[in-house]
């Protein structure tokens, strides 16, 4: 009967809900009251007598209590239509012939009947309402949970901070509301956080060094306003937010393994955007969030420490393939060291070698030629001999000292010890020098002890050394000079000395003295011969005696050769020659 | 004034032997290679035998061995020649059984004092 009219009416309240703010509830009190009035001025002609007046009044007007109870607008618009039908049906009924009573019956049954049902409809149409928005939250709940599952899975999929805040951000957008996000991240071991992204509408315009809140370990999720934001001074978020026009704002600290790791703000242009938002939602998020925040930022950590370290390795690696050519090179120079150093040993006994023979004959000729078995030379031819014979000698001598340097530098050089007395050697060698020397008119002195000196010698190569420091007297002082030649005898040792009258030598020839080959500059204007081996090789020998050679000397004023040998019952040639001496017959 | 057998592969080297042993009054007999030695020293008989050591096909060591193992050569004295003069080479000298042992160059002075 009035069924599909409440139907409508029902659809067309619910636009009205109790949703809508106090205002449109106060104007659909008033008209409310205006239908009530109205209906009871349209019921007004039809009503009879008092009898029905009695009993429409209450009904309707408790109708239309019992309606705003359960809601106001349905009734507002129901029961007038309702009464008008319910009145038109009580006359078509009287008029049909009914009597008073049934009618009033039919009017107070119609009339509760219409609230009933109005009040029914009301409930219907609020279980309905609340139905819907049970199912509403139901589907936003759904949504919202269907989002932190998102959120957490694109969470446990990122690895760096960077995807995570972009992930946040899509995520995020369909659980709350927000123009712009900040997170902000703990820098140092100080509760100080600093902002490490920022996205949204104002990035541009909110510098990446505004300073956030400072929290404690215990804050939770807060929200406000601007005004809210309590820091130490102005240049911090909250004059930021002011100045870009960002109104409400919830922030979401993160804390993981008991600390605070970082810290999420959502701003929001309109003020109260946050206002009914419960704080689960956005723990839960934190809740979820923080340990990722906090893995992100160890493995952030861990990945320029381990950055840090792999530079380190690649210098290191680095350094050591420089130092390996360098290694390498060096192997090379030293093998070519090596080889050329060979090759002059091997040079020089081939010289030595090979130049042996033809002086060999060369020399037994013209020491043939000097006997003149034959008679026949003349005095001149003689002396052309004699001065063959003298160059010849002096070639063969400069091929044994060759010899002996090359096997002084490949360490073949070997001595032939016996115990020799040598005081009576060196003597005997320095009276044979004596002719030598009175070719150029010097006097030989010999200063030598009476006693004996038992050393361990090679008899041939001490005649060698104290030759050559004979020659080198002579050969480097003027005619009618003097050399003297002193053997003392003390403790442990035989000391000679060889001291000439000559040209002496400079500093840089006295350091030089003793090196293979050298030849001091100043004898090159003085034209003497001579190859700079013999004081090498004498040297060598002395040093395989156990002792040492060295030499003072100033230029022009002559130089004193001295060298000393160890007695062969000295400990410095015991300890190094541990074979028992055995006395000979000198 | 004695023989000696001169075994030396370079004939110059021969030649000046000759020459200079010969003016101290010695005979000289000149063998050019080791391979012969022995036949020589049976049929020339020297007093002394001069080996050079280094000589092609028999060298002067292998001379020196034959001669001491023939029992008619062994008491022949016989003088190392060579270019080298090493303490291993004396011992080897001494060892196989020479008299003595000289080195290129020497003097005539030396030689005679080892001829001696």
């Amino acid at each position: 009967m009035g069924i599909p009219p409440l139907h409508i009416a029902n659809d067309v309240a619910h636009i009205f809900s109790s949703r809508e703010p106090a205002r449109i509830r106060g104007l659909v009190f008033v008209a409310s009251i205006f239908a009530y009035i109205a209906s009871l001025i349209l019921i007004a002609p039809s009503v009879g007598d008092t009898a029905e007046v009695l009993v429409l009044l209450p009904v309707v007007t408790g109708s239309f209590l019992w309606s705003w109870k359960g809601g106001l607008t349905t009734s507002a618009i129901l029961i007038p239509v309702n009464i008008v039908l319910i009145e038109t049906l009580a006359n078509d009924a009287s008029s049909a012939g009914f009597s008073e009573l049934p009618r009033h019956l039919l009017i107070v049954v119609a009339g509760v009947g219409a609230g009933i049902i109005a009040g029914l409809t009301e409930q219907v149409s609020r279980i309905a309402g609340e139905r819907r928005e049970a199912q509403r939250s139901l589907e936003k709940e759904h949504r919202l949970r269907g989002h932190l599952a998102e959120i957490s899975r694109s969470l446990s999929e990122t690895r760096s901070l960077d995807e995570l805040v972009s992930s946040l951000n899509l995520s995020l957008k369909g659980v709350a509301e927000f123009d712009h996000l900040l997170m902000g991240i703990r820098k140092n071991a100080g509760g100080d956080l600093k902002i490490s992204h920022s996205m949204g509408k104002f990035i541009a315009d909110i510098p990446m060094t505004t300073r956030l809140p400072r929290l404690n370990n215990d804050t939770s999720i807060v929200t406000g306003h601007l005004s809210d934001l309590k820091l130490p001074n102005d240049d911090g978020i909250a004059a930021a937010f002011n100045r870009v026009g960002l109104h409400s704002w919830i922030m979401t600290p993160l804390y993981s393994r008991d600390r605070l790791v970082g810290l999420l703000i959502f701003a929001c242009e309109q003020p109260d955007a946050y206002a009914a938002h419960t704080g689960e939602v956005f723990d839960g998020i934190g809740a979820q969030v923080a340990p990722v925040v906090d893995n992100a930022v160890t493995v952030e950590k861990e990945r320029s420490l381990f950055g840090r370290m792999e530079t380190q390795n690649w210098d290191i690696l680095q350094a050591k393939a420089e130092l390996q050519v360098i290694a390498n090179e060096l192997t090379a120079k030293n093998e070519a060291l090596e080889t050329a150093s060979e090759t002059r040993t091997a040079f020089l006994s081939m010289i030595s070698h090979e130049l042996r023979t033809p002086l060999t004959i060369m020399n037994g000729f013209a020491e043939y030629l000097t006997m003149n078995s034959d008679k026949n030379l003349t005095e001149s031819q003689l002396q052309y001999v004699g001065v063959m014979q003298k160059n010849g000698i002096q070639l063969s001598r400069l091929v044994d000292d060759l010899l002996d340097v090359a096997r002084l530098e490949s360490g073949r050089f070997e001595l032939d010890f016996n115990e020799d007395d040598a005081v009576t050697h060196m003597q005997d060698v320095v009276r044979g020098f004596k002719t030598i020397a009175s070719e150029k008119q010097q006097i030989l002195n010999l200063n030598a002890p009476q006693d004996e000196a038992w050393a361990m010698a090679d008899r041939g190569r001490l005649t060698q050394v104290v030759s050559n420091l004979l020659s080198n007297a002579s050969k480097y002082s003027a005619e009618e000079t003097d050399i003297d030649f002193s053997i003392q005898i003390d403790a442990t040792q035989v000391v000679c000395d060889v001291k000439d009258q000559g040209i002496g030598m400079s500093k840089e020839a006295l350091s030089n003295i003793f090196h293979t080959f050298y030849r001091a500059p100043e004898l090159k204007s003085q034209n003497v011969p001579g190859t700079g081996l013999g004081l090498v090789i004498a040297r060598s020998i002395i040093n395989q005696h156990g002792g040492d050679i060295s030499v003072e000397s100033t230029p022009g004023g002559g130089s004193t050769f001295k060298f000393w040998l160890p007695l062969s019952t000295a400990d410095s040639w015991t300890n190094t020659h541990p074979e028992p001496a055995t006395h000979e017959a000198a | 004034m004695a023989r000696i057998l001169v075994v030396e592969d370079n004939p110059e080297m021969r030649m000046m032997m000759m020459a200079l042993l010969g003016t101290v009054g010695h005979e000289v007999v000149e063998a050019v290679d080791g391979t012969d030695v022995l036949r020589w020293a049976l049929d020339e008989e020297p007093d002394l035998v001069m080996l050079d050591v280094m000589m092609p096909n028999v060298d002067g060591w292998e001379a020196l061995t034959m001669l001491q193992e023939d029992h008619r050569t062994a008491d022949i004295p016989v003088i190392m020649v060579t270019a080298r003069k090493s303490a291993e080479d004396m011992a080897k000298a001494e060892e196989l059984g020479a008299s003595d042992y000289v080195a290129k160059p020497w003097s005539l002075g030396e030689l005679e004092t080892r001829v001696n």
